[in-house]
């Protein structure tokens, strides 16, 4: 609209609501009767999907992505991103999907790879470990917490990543 | 009590997978919107827009080939833009406040963490109705003002700057406690494949 402003120049523009036009005046803040009824449509919606089947081949790849950063240093890079999107991926589903395990232990994988751009074999190590645990919770079906075992690989693997 | 009007609304959701569509879609129902539009990334959404004015946008952030944040600035500031100021709720698995950072500078209106909840959800729409933001025009940003807060995202603060992560993040070798972790999870890991 206008060309370049001065440096720190800020234009502060008021568009009109047209999302509050939109549905009404008459409400304000949440209806529980209406949130009550969501968290039961989605928590049906939830137990109908199952996670194992689209996590088992993400896991897969995963796991190749892995292998690769190894095989194949000269593009680590790539594979880093390419591992850190599939577990980003998985991590948000899992939480939703019965598998808060997954979310979990994905989400020590991506902190572990924030601002890494090469690894050595040490951290190939680590990864491959986050990720079999993620196949282990996977193939187990190791849903909510997981239990003891659950709990436990959690512990170690934490204390792994720091 | 007479509640807002949400059947009123068009909501286009747009992300890579159909399960998390479909979980969004289930909540906006329950809700009571009625005009809901899928697309499976930021392409398809755009050609979407083309078609239907839309309301609101709920946009995962990763998808192949134009993401969330990709889409988003296309829509703040690209001059074939069907609409700057549509409000677009951002979800994500991502919970690192640097990442939640890039998503308020990419135009967000408002992030949400991934798992989904429906409070979070019905939250992030009634705060968009109630609490709308101004937009601010700088020489290197357009989008919602990003000096008012955004409602807290739902996963573990981890305030660290990536940048920072960067720097400490050098390949070095396991301390004695942490081998002995690597070693108590592949035990771990053994011992379930056994089971």
């Amino acid at each position: 609209m206008s060309g370049e402003k001065p440096k720190g120049a800020v234009e502060v523009i008021h568009p009109p609501n047209k999302i509050k036009a939109r549905v009404g005046p008459a409400g304000k803040g949440m209806d529980p009767n209406l949130l009550a009824r969501a968290e039961a449509a989605m928590a049906k919606a939830q137990e109908q999907v199952d996670f194992t089947v689209q996590a088992n081949p993400e896991l897969a790849k995963a796991a190749e992505a892995v292998s690769l950063l190894l095989s194949d240093r000269e593009n680590q890079a790539k594979h880093l991103n390419n591992l850190f999107n599939i577990v980003h991926d998985l991590r948000g589903g899992g939480g939703n999907f019965g598998y808060p395990l997954v979310t979990r232990i994905g989400g020590m994988l991506c902190r572990y790879l924030e601002g890494r751009t090469s690894v050595g074999m040490v951290e190939v190590e680590v990864l491959r470990s986050l990720v079999d645990a993620m196949r282990a919770v996977v193939t187990n079906k190791l849903k909510g917490d997981g239990g003891p075992v659950g709990q436990e690989l959690c512990a170690s693997l934490e204390r792994l990543v720091g | 009590m007479m509640g807002y009007r949400l059947d009123r609304l068009t909501v286009l959701v747009v992300d890579d997978n159909q399960h998390m569509r479909s979980l969004v879609r289930t909540i906006l129902e329950s809700l009571g919107v009625s005009q809901i539009l899928e697309a499976r990334d930021g392409a398809h959404a755009l050609e979407k827009m083309g078609q239907t004015q839309i309301d609101l946008l709920i946009v995962d952030w990763n998808m192949e080939p134009m993401d969330g944040l990709a889409l988003t600035r296309h829509l703040r500031t690209s001059s074939e833009s069907p609409d700057q100021f549509v409000p677009v709720i951002m979800l994500s698995g991502h919970t690192e406040k640097a990442r939640v950072m890039q998503a308020r500078d990419s135009g967000v209106t408002e992030f949400m963490a991934k798992p989904v909840s429906a409070r979070s959800l019905y939250a992030r729409i009634v705060s968009i109705i109630e609490n709308p933001r101004p937009f601010v025009r700088t020489n290197d940003y357009f989008g919602p003002d990003r000096r008012r807060q955004m409602l807290p995202f739902d996963g573990p603060d981890r305030r660290k700057a990536a940048g920072a992560e960067a720097a400490s993040k050098q390949s070095q070798p396991l301390s004695g406690a942490q081998q002995a972790a690597l070693n108590r999870t592949k035990d771990t890991i053994k011992s379930m494949h056994k089971s």
